[in-house]
């Protein structure tokens, strides 16, 4: 993770109307992401795939359309982040899933929904996502922490910190909520 | 199902988790009052058999794999882990050793960043210093994420810099000598036009033997920190931890960032070395913290141990300025006032001089020179379209091929033409920098077009040359006191031409411009205090010679090897110590103690022999004339050092008659002016000397009768300012001397008069008012003095200084003592003695308060 120093004093940039700022927010707190536009870099990426590059700047347009927002701070800024994440895949895996039901071919994939184990992720993706909305009823921290960890692919500790808590905490619920998940896609596609 | 259902099913299947899965159910019984409650929680508990739930992301994201190798290098651990990338412990096995690679993160790169990298990787591969971190090898290497850059260097086995001294419990004596070394290696990086951008006590290690070596230099930059297209828009501006960074830094305001921004980081680095903290309490919320960067003035180092009293704090004051221009000129500046400290040698840091003064004036002076620039600025643009559209032609060949020509002379021109035009009349010093700046630009991207081009290659080095003059001439009449700058351009200068040279051995060109590039570069190093300036004056003097030999009726160059002896002569004889001393009225200074004055004989007669042959063989050449004049004025300084003075006097004389003749032909040259000028005074000091005030007056008159004028014509002049109460004071000083007690009076009166109206002027400093509250305490005769209007200018410059300027406060300390309350005025002095750095200074201050102690005061009349 970046230093929480150079995030919190570029989001003080955002606040005071430096655009710029976001551009430099994305590399440094989404480590992940910076991984997945490398991968993109390889030449067999390149093709009717919405690559990790189009990832982050899919990331990127939808931070822009919020910068009306006042940034209290880098968890903040963090928790805004993982949700816009959270849906653009969930909106790619949508469109993915009409498109098949359509009978239209899939122009576009996305790396995060290929098959993991031949088993497509985009049952998956909209199933934690309707999951989450209910849980984020009946615990709010645990549905932040499954944001986090699940449509950010951040790791416990790394999740702990983004929302101020101890990662054994983390991992406690995450645990709980990551079972009840796993029941809920099992019950889903049996 | 509701929240606090949840919870307690939280709560107990948290606590069912810890138990082995045997005894769960047991658990379960025991904890569950109700059987549903039993039920969700084992279904929860049942879901560790299904497959574990993944980020969709994680699949992707390839975290924590250790490379076997990059590029040729094996990888064996990591050593560390920073948001630009990770640095490993390497095996290089031709020739074997370890090594450090560094690796920039995959996802860093783009082709726009890669060929920065390329760049700017070559330019680190140059710097070769004991200090410096080797970079052996930059490279990109593709180990599974795409295309990876990374750098192999030195493998330093040692400490980092704090821990190293704690470590070996290292005195004040040896920290500082450890902290000249950094210095000392900074600066060969800067005068290769890099800056590190990122130095904190981190990126400081020290080996085994007590060589510090600096890591990570430049590697901010070669990452793509300028690139202003890419997600990755000024990372390495936030890059360096923010106590390190300088208030321009911290901005992140690229434009801003040059080497003094490094120096600023040595400040605080040498500050906590010292101090064992920071020098400013950063707050956790980096709003704040950039905020105390910017506004609040650092710790003072006496604040933490009073063993830092004096010249250290000062040497750290300096190099923590906020405003840059305010700060040493560069890491060498630094390193050579440390020096000075531990040879207990007079420091140069200390409360602004003559040259802010002169940035100040050059500042200011821009207006008056907005008429001259706007005209620049039209030529100019002209030649913007003209490249343009040459850039754009360029398919039809010959035609682009034409506009190239055009603009190339267009440009050439504007340097060259133009630039000397303007370059003598007074107030022109922003329109030449605007002029000579664009025009560089437009060399600079046809030198790119060109290829290998010598003559415009050449014409580039010329160009670099004259805007390094611009920046800051050595005793040069207007310039923009950028000495940092100006080092820059010079060496930039310098490269090209050696680059010409090793492809054109024979180039009689590039030979005497690099001849000039050591004078110029010798003459800064000179400046700014350094010893090994005679080094690249003895180059240019090889060079020269060298170029005369073969071609012994060419005058320019024979011009140019007699200015390379009289830089010479100069530095070898400590040539400042002849040229006005504010503090003496028509007094010699002494030589100073390392002054070779047969050495700088030696040289100022060859120089005075080519001089003169200049001067004879086309006697209308009145440049020339005017260097033999400057040829008589410098072997008079020597004759003085030898305290022959009858000597000294006729060479002036001699010297002055030439400088008239010049000035007669030449009278809006403001060289030929300030030549004339300084003659006059010249002449007058010796003859006071000699102890013949009255004749002396004449020539003082002369000199004060040709300030006047200057002075009106320019109200915010400092320099025509400064020299016009000079010539008060000589006349004063000499009118008592001789005598004329009434005209003593009249022009102390006058002096009075000038200093009231320069002090109450917009922008006025604190100095100016001081400088006045001095006159009105001190004055002669002392009819003249008066102490109550003293008090109260001297309380507006300690006000004006906020009590940090121990000058000032002395300066109201002799006030209070001349009003007659002799209690303040022991306090205040006691304060200027705790605020003053220059042990001169305290000694003089110690003194003034022993005077104080055991005087009685002096009640006003």
């Amino acid at each position: 993770m970046a230093e929480p120093g150079q995030v919190t004093c570029l989001l003080n940039q955002l606040k005071l109307g430096n655009r710029d700022a976001l551009g430099q927010l994305i590399p440094l707190v989404y480590r992940q992401l910076r991984l997945l536009a490398a991968r993109h870099m390889r030449a067999e990426r390149v093709g009717h795939t919405l690559g990790p590059t189009a990832l982050v700047n899919e990331l990127y347009l939808r931070l822009v359309e919020q910068d009306h927002a006042d940034w209290k701070d880098r968890a903040h800024f963090l928790a805004v982040a993982a949700h816009l994440m959270r849906r653009i895949l969930v909106d790619y895996a949508r469109s993915r899933q009409t498109a098949k039901r359509a009978g239209t071919p899939v122009e576009i994939e996305i790396d995060a929904l290929r098959p993991v184990d031949g088993a497509p992720r985009t049952v998956e993706i909209l199933t934690v996502d309707e999951a989450l909305n209910r849980l984020a009823e009946l615990d709010a921290q645990q549905a932040r922490i499954v944001e986090l960890r699940y449509f950010v692919g951040l790791t416990v500790e790394e999740t702990a910190e983004a929302l101020g808590i101890s990662p054994r905490t983390v991992k406690r619920d995450w645990a709980m909520a990551a079972a009840w998940l796993r029941n809920r896609l099992s019950e889903e596609n049996p | 199902m509701t929240p606090a259902r949840w919870a307690q099913m939280k709560d107990v299947y948290s606590a069912a988790m810890e138990k082995p899965p045997a005894e769960r159910d047991a658990f379960l019984d025991e904890a569950c009052p109700d059987a549903s409650l039993r039920e969700e929680v084992r279904k929860l508990l049942e879901a560790e058999d299904r497959p574990p739930l993944e980020s969709p992301l994680a699949g992707v994201l390839g975290r924590g794999v250790l490379p076997a190798a990059i590029g040729h290098y094996r990888i064996i651990r990591v050593l560390g882990e920073g948001g630009m990338g990770v640095v490993y412990e390497a095996e290089q096995d031709q020739p074997h050793r370890k090594v450090a690679i560094k690796a920039i993160r995959a996802g860093l790169a783009d082709p726009a960043m890669l060929r920065r990298f390329e760049h700017e990787a070559q330019a680190l591969g140059r710097l070769h210093h004991p200090g410096i971190a080797q970079i052996y090898e930059a490279g990109t290497a593709d180990t599974g994420f795409g295309p990876q850059p990374y750098f192999a260097m030195e493998f330093i086995q040692g400490t980092s810099l704090l821990h190293h001294a704690a470590e070996q419990g290292l005195d004040t004596r040896a920290r500082l000598e450890l902290m000249a070394k950094v210095c000392d290696a900074v600066e060969h990086a800067h005068q290769r036009g890099i800056i590190h951008r990122d130095l904190k006590p981190g990126n400081i290690l020290v080996d085994e033997s007590g060589q510090p070596k600096i890591v990570d230099f430049g590697v901010a930059r070669a990452t793509g920190s300028d690139v202003q297209t890419t997600l990755h828009t000024g990372y390495g501006q936030i890059l360096g931890t923010l106590a390190y960074m300088s208030p321009e830094q911290v901005l992140a305001d690229p434009l801003e960032l040059d080497t003094r921004s490094d120096v600023y980081a040595l400040g605080v680095i040498l500050f906590e070395l010292l101090a064992g903290r920071l020098p400013y309490q950063l707050s956790d919320q980096i709003a704040k913290a950039v905020q105390t960067i910017q506004e609040d003035d650092p710790a003072r180092l006496s604040s933490i141990d009073r063993a830092y009293r004096g010249d250290i704090e000062t040497i750290v004051g300096k190099a923590l300025e906020k405003d840059k221009s305010r700060r040493y000129g560069s890491a060498a500046e630094l390193a050579a006032d440390i020096r000075r400290y531990l040879n207990d040698e007079p420091i140069l840091a200390r409360r602004s001089t003559a040259a802010y003064h002169l940035r100040k004036f050059a500042r200011r002076n821009r207006a008056l020179v907005a008429g001259i620039a706007a005209a620049a600025v039209m030529l100019v643009a002209g030649t913007a379209v003209s490249a343009w559209e040459a850039a754009r032609a360029r398919a039809e060949r010959t035609r682009a091929d034409r506009r190239f020509q055009d603009v190339r002379k267009l440009a050439h021109a504007v340097v060259f033409e133009f630039h000397d035009a303007i370059r003598d009349l007074p107030g022109a010093t922003h329109a030449r920098e605007l002029l000579a700046k664009r025009a560089l630009e437009y060399l600079d991207s046809l030198a790119a077009e060109s290829g290998g081009d010598t003559s415009l290659q050449l014409e580039l080095a010329d160009a670099y040359e004259k805007i390094g003059a611009i920046q800051f001439t050595a005793n040069g009449a207007s310039h923009l006191g950028e000495q940092a700058g100006a080092m820059a351009s010079q060496q930039k200068g310098l490269a090209i031409r050696k680059a010409i040279l090793a492809s054109n051995p024979g180039s009689t060109a590039a030979k005497a411009g690099l001849a000039s590039s050591y004078l110029l570069i010798g003459d800064l190093r000179y400046t700014q205090g350094e010893q090994d300036a005679s080094s690249d004056y003895r180059q240019a003097i090889r060079i020269g010679e060298e170029l005369v030999a073969a071609q012994p009726s060419d005058r320019s160059l024979r011009m140019h090897l007699a200015l390379a002896y009289r830089e010479m002569g100069d530095m070898l004889v400590g040539n400042t110590w002849f040229r006005h001393r504010s503090d003496v009225v028509g007094k010699w200074g002494p030589p100073g103690p390392s002054a070779d004055v047969q050495g700088a004989l030696a040289n100022y007669q060859k120089m005075r022999a080519l001089f003169g042959q200049l001067a004879k063989e086309q006697p209308q050449d009145l440049t020339a004339r005017a260097l033999v004049a400057d040829g008589y004025q410098r072997l008079a300084s020597v004759r003085a050092a030898q305290n022959d003075f009858p000597a000294a006097l006729e060479l002036l004389r001699d010297a002055l008659a030439v400088s008239r003749e010049v000035y007669e032909r030449r009278p809006n040259d403001v060289h030929a002016v300030a030549g004339f000028i300084t003659l006059n005074d010249f002449v007058g000091n010796a003859l006071v000397v000699l102890g013949h005030p009255a004749a002396a007056m004449s020539y003082y008159a002369k000199a004060l009768a040709l300030r006047e004028p200057l002075a009106a014509a320019d109200p915010t002049n400092a320099g025509a300012h400064e020299g016009l109460l000079w010539s008060y004071m000589e006349m004063s000083y000499v009118s008592a001397k001789a005598g004329r007690q009434a005209d003593a009076r009249l022009y102390t009166s006058r002096l009075i008069a000038a200093q009231r109206v320069w002090a109450e002027r917009p922008g006025a400093t604190a100095d100016d008012w001081e400088d006045y509250a001095w006159t009105l305490l001190t004055c002669d005769p002392p009819g003249l003095r008066q102490p109550a209007l003293g008090l109260a200018a001297a309380k507006r410059a300690v006000e004006m200084s906020a009590s940090r300027d121990p000058d000032n406060l002395d300066t109201l300390a002799l006030a209070w003592f001349r009003t007659g309350d002799r209690t303040r005025a022991i306090k205040t002095e006691r304060e200027a003695l705790a605020l003053a750095g220059d042990p001169s200074r305290r000694k003089e201050f110690e003194a003034t308060l022993h005077r104080f102690e055991n005087g009685r005061s002096e009640p006003q009349k």
